[in-house]
């Protein structure tokens, strides 16, 4: 509970700081072209539900459209989902559809009075769009560091080797510089195996991981795109959204996300702050109940990804994948991963398909480092 | 009257928790200890009974908090907060309580084969999240390996055959080895008179492995697993041991052993303390 005030207290410092910083910051990190609020009076650029030809200057997406905007993307040439629910709403069923959505969110309407469609058009929104903006996400995922525990210090032997594969990650964050927010690496003594993306740009890898890495850097390499992947392929935030519109308990918090996201990326301190203060810490409480898990789709997504990233740093993927699988993966697979990992084969399968295609859009920009946590003091 | 009986009640049911905590000894702590520059002695306080410390190696000390310096000068080492804890070397004369009462040691003050179940038990607890996979790690085990003295968190590698040597001396039975990371591989060790062996070699540095215990009846007694430092981490940790021991004028055995417990690897400590016992 203690902890909840801080992180509402820490939300309402940061939502009173000088209005005019935070917006030209929003601006340049969201861009100009900010989702506003559909009114009544862009009907007249209305367009269909899906699939339904209509008359108007605005044209709804064909079912066939959006079943491929839905399907997994396993070239990792699909452009980043962005804070753009207004514009995507009428990609997806014009005028008729950004009215339904206005009405579902801001009415009393209760998760089991959502009509089939309007099911349809949420999970499509959950899947297509972001509706948290970065500054929020980034904030959850340093709330998130606040309630959990001290991460312990790095053991001085692990020190120079977890700094190497912090380097050894900048050359994937280079080529992610359209990613928007942070991506933050680090060592959690604490989890015993395994490594794993979560809200906010966090990647952790366990200590067992670190040793295999510092041995098998290629293999090291495809880990690292990997994990980058999910966080760029914004899945943990897709997966919470889908999860807050396809239950009765998170319905509420989705809706209220919805409205907010239906404002644009504006930030706008008294409204957004009072608003923050009460809807983070429950966002907060509703995904640390989640047990978040990524879909095998979003597995393959992230390989395909890596294998294309691997490609664009001179590195030869097929050589990191047969040091992924003869170090990295596990050799048993229990319930738990075989539910949500595809076998191994079809990963492989996923992956060489991607190693084989013709190289994609793909150039580093400059962008600041992988960031990590300041250096553990000495004993 | 009444009222100043109570009072004196009170007083002294607020008061006599305190006195007896300042009256009441110091839990004892272990510790490990050694001479250092020459001979050193010590004398015991109350009833503990003085270790008789050398100089080059540690000697394992019971109730280190009631010894006193005695001539030379004494080397001290325990952990503290988790961490091996090197307190200044400690002249003549001293009492070893004043470093105690300062840096308490923990509950566990020196690695024993039950220590180093709690401290992997415990991290059983810890919920990692989901990425790379999903693999269900356990590193306390099943059934208390690390109490049988089965290998537990991160051991070296060997180019030499690893041998085990289990707490009870008679245990017999088998030990059923595989690779739980990377390429497929399973061994099959037989355990009797408390001890057995595995070729050198057959563990890869950087590598998770998994294993169970049966009994010489065939029954499951317990299951682990254990990851192997990497090389290139091994290399570190001995460049490490070669600057403790010219930085600190410890012998390589001494500056060794401090590496490995500054780094947490338990089991090798562990091995090191059971080579040297009789």
């Amino acid at each position: 509970m203690k902890l909840y005030a801080l992180v509402v207290v820490n939300l309402l410092l940061w939502a009173t700081q000088p209005a005019q910083a935070q917006l030209g910051d929003l601006l340049k990190q969201l861009g100009a072209t900010a989702a506003g609020v559909v009114k009544q009076s862009d009907a007249a650029a209305s367009a269909g539900l899906p699939g339904i030809p209509v008359m108007g200057t605005g044209k709804a997406k064909s079912l066939a459209d959006i079943d491929a905007e839905l399907a997994p993307d396993r070239q990792c040439n699909r452009p980043q989902e962005k804070f753009d629910i207004g514009d995507k709403v009428l990609e997806y069923g014009g005028t008729e559809a950004s009215l339904r959505l206005q009405r579902i969110v801001e009415s009393d309407l209760k998760y089991e009075e959502l009509t089939p469609e309007d099911r349809k058009m949420l999970r499509y929104l959950a899947q297509t769009t972001v509706w948290v903006p970065v500054w929020l996400e980034n904030r959850l995922g340093s709330s998130f560091d606040l309630l959990g525990n001290k991460l312990p210090d790095l053991l001085p032997v692990e020190q120079e080797t977890f700094e190497e594969v912090r380097q050894q990650s900048n050359k994937f964050r280079a080529l992610t510089s359209d990613f928007p927010g942070d991506i933050n690496l680090s060592l959690n003594p604490e989890l015993p195996d395994g490594a794993f993306a979560k809200f906010g740009g966090r990647i952790q890898i366990s200590r067992n991981l670190l040793q295999t890495m510092s041995d098998k850097p290629l293999g090291g390499d495809l880990l690292l795109a990997h994990e980058i992947a999910h966080v760029y392929k914004r899945h943990a935030i897709k997966r919470m959204q889908f999860e807050l519109i396809s239950s009765r308990e998170g319905w509420g918090l989705g809706k209220k996300l919805l409205q907010r996201a239906q404002r644009g990326s504006n930030f706008e301190p008294l409204r957004d702050g009072l608003a923050l203060a009460t809807t983070v810490p429950q966002l907060i409480a509703f995904v640390r109940n989640l047990q978040l898990h990524f879909s095998s789709e979003q597995e393959l997504e992230a390989d395909a990804c890596a294998a294309l990233w691997l490609k664009a740093s001179a590195l030869d993927p097929a050589k990191a994948w047969l040091e992924f699988r003869s170090a990295f993966a596990p050799t048993d697979a229990p319930q738990a991963y075989a539910s949500t990992h595809p076998p191994t084969a079809e990963r492989e399968e996923n992956f060489i398909r991607k190693v084989n295609s013709k190289p994609g859009p793909v150039e580093a920009k400059p962008v600041g480092p992988v960031k990590t946590k300041p250096p553990p003091k000495k004993i | 009257m009444s009222t100043l009986k109570s009072f004196a009640l009170l007083f002294t049911w607020l008061l006599l928790p305190g006195l007896a905590l300042a009256a009441s000894p110091q839990p004892p702590a272990r510790c490990k200890i050694a001479c250092k520059g020459g001979p050193c002695s010590l004398a015991a306080l109350a009833n503990a009974t003085a270790p008789r410390p050398v100089e080059g190696s540690w000697t394992t000390a019971e109730q280190c908090n009631q010894l006193l310096v005695n001539s030379g000068v004494v080397e001290l080492r325990y952990l503290h907060r988790g961490r091996w804890f090197m307190p200044p070397a400690q002249p003549t004369p001293s009492k070893l309580s004043g470093v105690f009462e300062a840096n308490p040691a923990d509950a566990c003050s020196v690695v024993s084969p039950a220590c180093l179940q709690l401290a992997l038990s415990a991290k059983q607890a810890a919920v990692g999240g989901h990425g790379i996979d999903n693999r269900v790690s356990k590193p306390g085990g099943e059934g208390d390996p690390c109490a049988l003295g089965l290998p537990c968190g991160t051991v070296l590698p060997r180019a030499e055959p690893l041998t085990l040597r289990l707490v009870d001396a008679g245990a017999q039975g088998q030990l059923l080895l595989r690779a739980a990371r990377g390429q497929a591989a399973e061994t099959r060790l037989t355990v009797q008179g408390g001890r057995a062996s595995l070729s050198g070699g057959w563990l890869q540095p950087g590598g998770l492995y998994a294993y169970q215990f049966s009994d010489a009846a065939g029954k499951p007694v317990a299951s682990g697993e254990f990851s192997l430092l990497s090389q290139s981490m091994l290399e570190r940790l001995r460049k490490r041991s070669v600057q403790r021991e010219e930085q600190q004028g410890l012998s390589p055995a001494q500056a060794w052993y401090d590496t490995l417990l500054e780094n947490q690897l338990l089991w090798d400590a562990l091995q090191l303390d059971l080579e040297a016992s009789p």
